[in-house]
């Protein structure tokens, strides 16, 4: 069977065995989720580099050491060690990083690059570094558990044991973190087209 | 009878937790609620939003992580 075919779990399997390029598809398959839970909390794309590199390392280490233990989703057992790595860093720094713009890199990383303008690609990061700046408005216990369950993929049972709430209170978090999320993205839009046609 | 649904339904409903049965019955009620089918696409939208706040990671890490896992040998 083609490898990209294959489940979390199956290529997990693979890769304990000595497959190293099932672990490619893994990172393949996660790096950008685990990158951007990690990227909305620290807010710094280098940091959330490191953190990514430090992340993947610590998965592999108990992977190949068989230490991994197969209870729940691949996804939400390294989006989790992304998070926590995130968290404890923030808590050290104890302060805000000023959010850093898109460096270049990304953007001539893309692998629809040919296929994509540089200014449409342009534009599309910069909607995209936007919206990451309306999450980071969110109120903290709502922006937490957006993170979680959108980027990090836990599910509200997993958020609610994590965070020390209700599963109501986890479900009721996320609905106004959307709500607050459209408003904001409704005004960004509007305030967006005033400029506009102001000019 | 058409079951009461709560907003915290809709949220799980968005995210594929809601047991089968009352997914179906959710689905249902969509058909003939405006309000709730209402509440439910504000929420979609928003939803469906947040996928382009996915960011990636240089090509240059990632290529870090995988020669680093080759070069890792340990044993169970």
């Amino acid at each position: 069977m083609n490898i990209v075919q294959l489940s979390d779990s199956a290529l997990v399997t693979s890769y304990i065995a000595g497959n190293e390029s099932a672990f490619e598809e893994l990172v393949s398959r996660h790096k950008s989720k685990v990158f951007t839970t990690i990227l909305l909390i620290v807010k710094d794309t280098y940091t959330a580099e490191d953190l990514l590199q430090e992340t993947f390392v610590k998965a592999i280490h108990t992977m190949k050491s068989g230490r991994y233990n197969e209870e729940g989703k691949f996804s939400s057992w390294i989006c989790r060690i992304a998070h926590n790595l995130a968290i404890d860093y923030f808590r050290r720094e104890k302060r805000s990083p000023m959010i850093t713009l898109e460096d270049g890199s990304n953007v001539f990383n893309t692998l629809s690059f040919s296929e994509e303008s540089v200014e449409s690609i342009r534009i599309k990061e910069e909607t995209h570094a936007r919206l990451r700046e309306l999450i980071q408005q969110l109120p903290a216990a709502q922006k937490e558990v957006l993170i979680m369950r959108h980027y990090a993929d836990m599910s509200f049972q997993e958020i609610a044991e994590a965070t020390g709430v209700s599963i109501n209170t986890a479900l009721g978090r996320m609905r106004y973190a959307l709500i607050n999320l459209r408003k904001k993205m409704s005004l960004d839009t509007k305030a967006y087209d005033q400029n506009l046609y102001s000019e | 009878m058409i079951k009461t649904f709560t907003q915290n339904d809709l949220v799980q409903y968005l995210y594929n937790e809601l047991p089968r049965r009352q997914r179906q019955l959710l689905e249902d009620a969509l058909m003939v609620d405006q309000g709730l089918a209402e509440a439910c696409a504000d929420l979609l939208i928003a939803q469906v939003n947040l996928d382009d706040a996915f960011a990636q990671p240089s090509q240059r890490v990632c290529d870090a992580i995988i020669s680093y896992s080759r070069t890792v040998s340990l044993h169970p």
